[in-house]
This record gives C-alpha cells, structure tokens and sequence, in this order.
C-alpha cells in the first residue's frame, strides 16, 4: 500500500510538474549570449558621448558613386533626377564629352581597347600632351581617387543635361560644367568624398587645359580652373540652371499667381507660367510671370529677398506684388520650396512662409531671427499680403 | 513645429510646439514612432489656448493635419499611423507612427559602404543624443549596418514658450 501511494504520489508530481517519461535527450547546449543570438542595437547615449565619423570608405562601385551623385540631386529639390537612366557604357565610351572618363579608366588600366582609345583621343584632341599626366598616376590609390572624382563629376554632367532634356530643355556646357563642381561640393559636404578630391579637379584640369590645343576644349577646361578658384556654389544655387516647368512647379506656381492675382489668372495650353530667377548682386528674386486672361497682359509675382520691395514694389508690371519680403541666403531655396510645397500639397501661402523659415533655420546663423522679424513686420505693414486662401482655412 | 507653424494661427491662438521628440526608426521592418514630450503652446501665459487645443486634436483624427506634424518632422511620403495624446502630470505627450518605403523618406540616408544609416536632423533641431556609433561635424549620427533600430532624441534649438495646454486639452478630449 505505502509503495502503491508512493507511486501515486510521485505520478501526481509528475502531472503537476509536466513531467513523463522520455528517453534519454543529449544536455542542452549553453545559452548563446544575447549579443549572438541577434544584433542587439546600441544604447542611446547623449551626442557628445558619439565620437565622430573619421575614416570613409570610397564609393564601392561606379552604382554607388552613381546614385551618391543622383540622391545629391533628389535631396537638392530635383526628384526627376531619380527617374533619369543613364547607361555607363555609353557614358564612358561617347568619344568626346567623356573623354574624362575614358582618361581615368586608362589609369586604372581597364583593357587594351581602353588605352587604345584614349590614345587616339590623347593624340587627335590633346596632340598627345596627355601621355606625361598619365604617368603621374603610377599610384593606384591615386589613380582611383582621380576616377572617382571625374566619375562623379561626368555623372554630374551628364544627369544635368539628361534632367534638362527630359524637361524639354537644353543645357550647355558650361551649365553643366557648373553643375559638375557644385555637385563635387556637395559630395564633400555631404562627406560623400573627401575635400582633397576638389584638388584632383584643380590638377586634372589643369593639366587638360595645358595640354589642350586652342579651341573648345582648352577653353572648357579654362573655364572649369576657373571654377574652382571660386568656392563649390550651393548646389541650389543652380537650380535656375535647369528649367524648373515641371507639373508641380507649375500647378504651384498657378496657385500663387490666382492668390496674388484672383481669377485673371488663367492656364493656357501651350502658354506656361515662366519660372525664372534673376540675381542681382547679393539679392535673388524669383519671379513668376502669369498673364491675365482678358488681355493676356503679363503680372508678376515676385518672391524676392529684398525688404525694400515688400514697402515699394518695383516697376516690373501692372499686376506686380511682392508675395515674400523675407531674407533668404541661398534664396534659391525659393524654388525648391515651391516644389516642396506643391508635393504636400498644403495651403501654398502658409506652407511657402513656413518652409521659408525652416530653410533659413537651417543656413546662416542669425537668420532665422532676422526672418521672424520681417515677417512680423510683414504681419504688421502689409496684412493684406497674409489674406490668401488657404491661410482661412486654417483659421478656427 | 516651434514657430514653424506661426502663420496657420495667426489671429486665432498661437503655434504648437513641443519640447523634444524622440524618434525610432526600425530599419527592417519600415516603421518609425516618433514621441513628442511637453506639448505646449507659444501664445503669451494667459492667452486662449483653446484653438491650439482644438489644433491638437485634429491632428489625432485628421491625416491632413498629421502630414502638418510629419512635415515639421521632415518626413517624406509616409503613411501615418496612430496619433495618441496622454496627459502625463502637468504637461502633454504625444505618439506618432509611421510606416515608409523608402529611409530617405524618414531622413536616413547612407553614409558609406560600411555604414549605411545616417540621421540628419531637420531644421530648428538639434540631436541630442543616439544610440549611433558616430557622428559626424553637421550634427547628424551614424550607424553601423547592423543597428536596426535608430533611435535618435531630438530638441529644438530654440526654448518654447511652453503655454501649458493641459487644462485645455481635458476640456475638449473627455
């Protein structure tokens, strides 16, 4: 009986304890620590515990360095660029435009038929003075540094013209030269490439202007020395350099014209609102050109960083109003506000002054101040200029 | 938001603000939360808060105003998910989700081949801190590839007014 109960007992422990009878099992293997088992992020620790950035690695492959170039683009208000193809081969190899290219490539000694090329190129274009710059490269880190910056530059170049074409444009050279040595700039301020590659550029092309006989050639490699003697422009700062008609811009810019100008503003088939930007001296004005349905006389709207204009508006137009009086350095910014804007969609007025601040809040110290300051004053000297639709929408 | 959103009140109440926001972004699964912490308005102490109240709580109901607090936060095309306000004490805290395709939506970016995370923060704020591995000489963080939760805390550069919009907040919210 005593061993019957013991047994009763000792089932009853073993249902209550989920136990059975199993066979024999091989011992469980330890605990793999939690840093194995799966990537465990970091903890959050304050900025300054963060040390910085130091060693980058170079673009992997000529797609990285590709699309590095295109975010630069995107993140600079030119969403377009994200659509545009282009093929490296044909890049790399069109004889003349991408000479650089082939340049460098003949660095890295990539194929007979590449040296073979450029030879011919070096001798026809360069009257061989190219062969002493080769040379120069005997070190491959170096050799990689200078392709990597003229890939970089002839993909600047090229997606330049390519965004300009596709906007039913077209861009020169020097256009896009200058989009080229904006782009470097911007590559290394975004810390894409180191700043020394901006010395490759001065001594690459220093060289091709040396070597280069009289003619266009020289004078686009002169015209690229003199380039980089001036700092890398803001990469928005070109953004009048490609034409900015596209849909959004210009459904925007539709917008702001009927809140300025109510109803006479009319959208015309074939007859688009001009979108320009005009500078004078430290001062940028954008300037959108509407005409009125009746006459088809032309107003203006004007978005300029000139105070003065929003107390006496210029002699531009019968219809001219000075929509913005606010300080902005780049005031190109204007521009990619006015896409911004039209993405979200938002009360064009509202977002366009809002937008505004945020752009000065991130540029030149102390203006965001100045900017709030002027657009109180605004609020106060011209409230008319804050009574668009949209703005009543939002009021409760 | 700060004073980001002056004009859309003016002569009708002030500008939402809040102090700091921690953010959250998971970078496998596409989704990041985004916690704002002290809401508060900009109007002068003693001034009627009510419509900045009134401002918040569309901004739980409607996705309009919700892409209002998305833009301030820099955000691309997203789809906003749930918008919470909690009464924490005396102040008021806010949640966001969010869900994207694509991390620049969410201002991440690559920073190079072994890196592939970068947080840069958006205009009028400041990091604070990160559970990043480097930052960089503008301010923005750096993670290694195999963080997959950013998670970035973010204040403004500038001090709130911070107009408690608690009161406010329980009339209208019951």
């Amino acid at each position: 009986m005593m061993r019957a109960m013991v047994g009763y007992r000792a089932l009853a422990l073993m249902a209550l304890t989920g136990c059975t009878t199993l066979p024999a099992l091989p011992p469980a293997p330890r605990p793999t620590p939690p840093s194995e088992a799966a990537p465990v992020d970091p903890p959050l620790r304050p900025l300054l515990d963060i040390p910085y950035a130091e060693a980058r690695t170079p673009f992997a492959d000529e797609e990285s360095l590709f699309r590095a170039v295109r975010e630069a683009f995107v993140a600079n208000g030119f969403e377009d660029a994200q659509a545009i193809k282009l093929a490296f081969d044909d890049v790399l190899l069109e004889p003349t435009a991408s000479a650089s290219a082939v340049t460098t490539r003949h660095f890295l000694g990539d194929g007979a038929w590449v040296r073979e090329h450029m030879s011919a190129l070096s001798k026809t274009l360069y009257q061989g003075k190219l062969e002493p710059y080769f040379r120069q490269f005997d070190d491959e880190r170096q050799a990689f540094e200078a392709y990597h910056t003229a890939m970089s530059l002839l993909v600047a170049h090229e997606l330049a013209r390519a965004l300009a074409m596709a906007r039913g444009a077209e861009v020169d050279d020097e256009r896009a030269s200058r989009f080229e040595w904006a782009v470097l700039g911007e590559l290394v301020r975004l810390g894409r490439v180191p700043a020394r590659w901006i010395e490759l550029y001065k001594h690459y092309y220093t060289v091709m202007a040396a070597a280069a006989p009289a003619g266009a050639l020289a004078d686009a490699a002169k015209f690229r020395l003199e380039l980089a003697k001036q700092p890398a422009a803001p990469f928005r700062e070109l953004v009048s350099l490609i034409p900015i008609d596209s849909a959004p811009v210009h459904a925007t810019a539709l917008r702001v014209a009927r809140a300025v100008f109510g109803d006479k503003v009319i959208e015309r088939e074939g007859l688009p609102l001009e979108i320009r930007v005009e500078r004078d001296g430290a001062s940028w004005t954008m300037v959108v050109v509407a005409r009125e349905a009746s006459d088809g006389k032309s107003g203006r709207v004007t978005l300029s960083s000139r105070l003065p204009d929003l107390l006496a508006p210029g002699d531009a137009g019968d219809f001219e109003r000075v929509a913005s009086p606010l300080a902005l350095q780049p005031a190109l910014d204007h521009l990619v506000v006015v896409e911004s804007a039209a993405r979200h969609g938002a009360p064009l007025w509202v977002e366009l002054v809002r937008d505004l601040m945020a752009a000065a809040d991130g540029g030149v110290p102390g203006l965001a101040q100045a900017m709030r300051e002027q657009t109180d004053a605004m609020a106060k000297l011209r409230p008319d200029l804050l009574k668009f639709p949209g703005l009543a929408e939002k009021k409760r | 938001m700060k004073r980001l959103l002056l004009l859309l009140a003016l002569g009708s109440g002030g500008c939402l603000e809040f102090a700091r926001v921690s953010i959250a972004i998971d970078v496998r699964a596409k989704k990041m939360t985004a916690a704002f912490k002290s809401i508060t308005s900009d109007v002068m102490p003693g001034d009627d808060v009510s419509p900045d109240a009134h401002h918040l709580l569309a901004i739980t109901s409607d996705e309009k105003e919700a892409k209002g607090l998305g833009n301030a936060l820099g955000l691309g095309e997203v789809t906003y998910g749930a918008r919470t306000v909690t009464v924490a004490g005396d102040r008021l805290d806010g949640a966001m989700e969010v869900a994207f395709e694509r991390l620049a939506d969410v201002r991440v970016s690559g920073y190079d081949a072994t890196r592939p995370y970068r947080y840069c923060p958006p205009s009028g704020m400041v990091v604070t801190g990160a559970n990043a591995a480097f930052r960089d000489d503008r301010g923005c963080v750096i993670w290694e590839d195999s963080t997959q939760i950013l998670r970035v805390d973010l204040a403004l550069e500038s001090q709130p007014r911070g107009t408690s919009l608690v009161s406010a907040w329980r009339a209208i919210a019951k």
